[in-house]
Parts: C-alpha cells; sequence; structure tokens
C-alpha cells in the first residue's frame, strides 16, 4: 500500500458491495443517464447490505481490493 | 492456598455425594512440573485430586461448553420422558465466571445446568514467562512458597520472585473475584491493577500505521494456525468453525500468509465484546503469537464506544446482542 500512494499513476480498486433496492437502482440510474463513473469500482449487486457478512469485506481486501464501499 | 484447596475438595465431594452436581470440571497437578491440567472428576473419593493453586491456567467455561453440548446431543434422540438432566459443577475463577455469563447471556445453557464453585484467583505463572526466566533451562521440579517460585532446573536450583513471573493479563486483571457463583470458598482476593489495563493498548495505538501493520505481519507469521487459540477460547464455541467450512471457504488452507492474517483478524472479530482476557489462547499458543495485544485493543473500543465489558455481568448484555432504539447514541436517528 505505502509503495502504491508513493506511485502519482496508481489508481486504487474497489470493491462496490451494493444494495440491489437502493444504491444499485442508484448506480443504474446514472448508467441510464449516461453518467460517467470511475472504472476502478467494481459492483458487487447483494439483495440486501443486512446480507453482507464480514468476511465478504476481509475476502475482498485479501484477493485484491484496495478499498471496499458497503452502500445500501 | 492449602486452606482454599481442602475447602474445595470438602465442597467438591458433598456436592457429589449429594448429587447436586454430575461432574465437577476443576485443575488437577500436571504430568510436568510446575503445570496444572483440567480434569473431571465424577467421583467422591477422586476429589483429592483437586488443586487450585497460581499454576492453573486454562479457562474451564470451555469445558463447561463442551460437556454440556455433548450431553444436549447424546439426549437428541431420547423420549421426553426419559431425558436426563446433567449439571456441571466448575471451579470458577473471575475470568471462568464472565466466560459463563457470556455462554448464559448467549443461551448456550440454563443457569440451573451449572453449579459454580467460585475460588478467588491471584494470578498465574505465565507458563512461557518462566522459561524465559530460568533462560531456556528444563524444568525438573518446582514449587510456590510465599511469593517464591523455587525450581529445580537443569542449569541449578533457581528462585524467582512471583510477580515477575505473573501472566500479563493477570497483572492487570479488574475481576480477579468470581461474578457469579453458587458457593464461595475462602475469602476475596485483594485487587490487581486494572488501572494499567489498557496501557500497552494506548502505546501501541500511539504508533503509526505502518508501524502496527508490520507489527501485525509479524506476529501473523509466527501463526501456524495449529488452532489451539481457537480450541482453548471459551467464547470459541461454533460447531462448524469458519476456518472449516468448504462451501464457501472463507479461509484457504495453504501456507499462503494472507490466509493466516484472515483466520486470525476473523477470529478477533468474533471477540468483540465476547473476550474476557483469561489468557488461556495465549498461553496455548506454541508459537507465542501476540494475540492479546490485538484482543485488548478490540476491548478497549468495545468499553469505550459501548461502555460494555465482556461478560462483567448477568444484567450488562454484550454490545452486539442488544437492541435498544431509545438510547441509540446516533444523533441521525429521530424518534418519528
Amino acid at each position: 500500500m505505502a509503495e502504491n500512494l508513493a506511485n502519482k499513476d496508481w489508481e486504487p480498486k474497489f470493491a462496490a458491495i451494493v444494495c440491489n433496492w437502493c444504491t444499485y437502482a442508484g448506480a443504474d440510474l446514472a448508467g441510464i443517464s449516461r453518467i460517467q463513473y470511475p472504472p476502478n469500482v467494481r459492483i458487487i449487486r447483494v439483495p440486501c447490505t443486512g446480507r453482507i457478512n464480514p468476511f465478504y469485506i476481509v475476502k475482498a481486501l485479501q484477493t485484491g481490493a484496495d478499498g471496499v464501499l458497503v452502500s445500501g | 492456598m492449602e486452606n482454599i484447596e481442602t475447602k474445595l475438595r470438602e465442597e467438591a465431594s458433598r456436592l457429589l455425594l449429594e448429587k447436586k452436581v454430575d461432574v465437577i470440571i476443576g485443575y488437577e497437578k500436571g504430568t510436568l512440573p510446575l503445570t496444572a491440567t483440567p480434569c473431571f472428576i465424577t467421583k467422591p473419593e477422586d476429589t483429592e485430586k483437586l488443586v487450585w493453586n497460581n499454576l492453573c491456567t486454562q479457562n474451564l467455561a470451555k469445558y463447561v461448553h463442551d460437556l454440556i453440548t455433548q450431553h444436549k446431543n447424546s439426549q437428541k434422540r431420547v423420549k421426553p420422558e426419559d431425558k436426563k438432566k446433567k449439571i456441571i459443577g466448575v471451579v470458577a475463577r473471575g475470568c471462568t465466571t464472565r466466560s459463563l455469563i457470556i455462554h448464559l447471556q448467549e443461551r448456550q445453557y440454563g443457569r440451573d445446568e451449572v453449579y459454580i464453585i467460585g475460588v478467588p484467583c491471584d494470578g498465574y505463572i505465565d507458563g512461557k514467562g518462566i522459561k524465559v526466566a530460568v533462560g531456556g533451562a528444563d524444568i525438573v521440579e518446582g514449587s510456590i512458597d510465599g511469593g517464591q517460585v523455587k525450581m529445580q532446573t537443569s542449569d541449578g536450583d533457581k528462585t524467582v520472585a512471583f510477580r515477575d513471573v505473573l501472566a500479563d493479563n493477570c497483572r492487570t486483571c479488574r475481576f480477579n473475584n468470581p461474578i457469579i457463583s453458587d458457593v464461595m470458598i475462602g475469602s476475596p482476593a485483594p485487587a490487581m491493577n486494572p488501572d494499567a489495563e489498557y496501557e500497552d493498548v494506548k502505546e501501541f495505538e500511539g504508533k503509526s500505521t505502518e508501524e502496527r501493520w508490520a507489527y501485525f505481519t509479524k506476529e501473523m507469521d509466527k501463526c501456524i494456525r495449529c488452532y489451539a487459540c481457537r480450541q482453548a477460547c471459551p467464547s470459541c464455541y461454533c460447531p462448524t468453525c469458519f476456518v472449516e467450512q468448504s462451501q464457501p471457504q472463507w479461509v484457504g488452507i495453504g501456507e499462503d500468509p494472507s490466509d493466516t492474517q484472515v483466520f486470525q483478524l476473523m477470529r478477533l472479530y468474533h471477540m468483540v465484546g465476547r473476550c474476557v482476557d483469561c489468557g488461556s489462547c495465549i498461553s496455548v499458543c506454541p508459537m507465542g503469537v501476540d494475540l492479546r495485544k490485538f484482543l485488548k485493543k478490540i476491548d478497549k473500543d468495545c468499553f469505550e464506544f459501548f461502555g460494555n465489558r465482556a461478560g462483567s455481568s448477568m444484567e450488562d448484555m454484550p454490545p452486539l446482542g442488544k437492541y435498544d432504539e431509545h438510547h441509540d447514541k446516533q444523533d441521525f436517528i429521530f424518534n418519528p
């Protein structure tokens, strides 16, 4: 992480775990409205954020995500 | 101490004779010098084996849970009218009773299924610490006498002060007397030094992120994932632990350092508001991983955010187990 921060060209990768009914709908609406958002966010849709297990977050970090956004 | 031991034996044998308990979980003299191991006593004449001294390390609440679960499983296919109840007697000091409270709050068994024989505790000897104190020599024989630990070792006779080899968690213990008990043996032990409880953690918090991460990775590199910490921990009682789950497999079984970190991280997170700082995990760790620093940090956060000390009383429910809509601290939640 520290060496990455020193590198100016480095962009973090995020996993966004989002709720089907609000945040995912919002992201979808942004897409329909042709609003650009950075491609380094990878969206994972879940039926409800209440369904998220802390393991999802740890697993995402373990397998290479630099940050995890949970929204919903 | 000798007096407590005699009283403990008398009480244990009385309980077994009166059939108030089916089994007593206590400590007996270990096979190695200066050790005590947990033992299960079912016959009144065997109560002579019981000991209570500064060598009793393991938290016995773990065995209470194990025995009750085992008994309940064996009763599953028995007709309701033939079902038998098993009462477990347990020799419990402060941290053991805290673990028992956690089990009771988490509805693992009923209060009537355990009979708590409370004993005062003035700390136990850190097995690894004593090995360091004698310079790694083999201890052949040992005894504790008036604040001194006398040993015959392969390097000759050695004496160390009891205070110097006390386990870290006992030094700053806040609850060294049983919180709940059915019978209390002996008079309450004098207080330890609870004010210094979080000093190590505070010092650690003052370090930079890089330093803390370096410490974490260094400690986790030692871990061989034997899961002894999980086996010894009274709060780790899931029928299937996440590390053994294969669908989905949360933790890889290889030697990848990140898998070890994930295991330890998740075990630590499962300890939020549930770790009683009994030191069982640390004493059984064959690699000497400094788990306590991380557990204590979680304990400190839990206390600061929720004002809760794990298992400190029957009424004080665990922070993640209670829902109180009227006293929620978050100001964005309002009463409609």
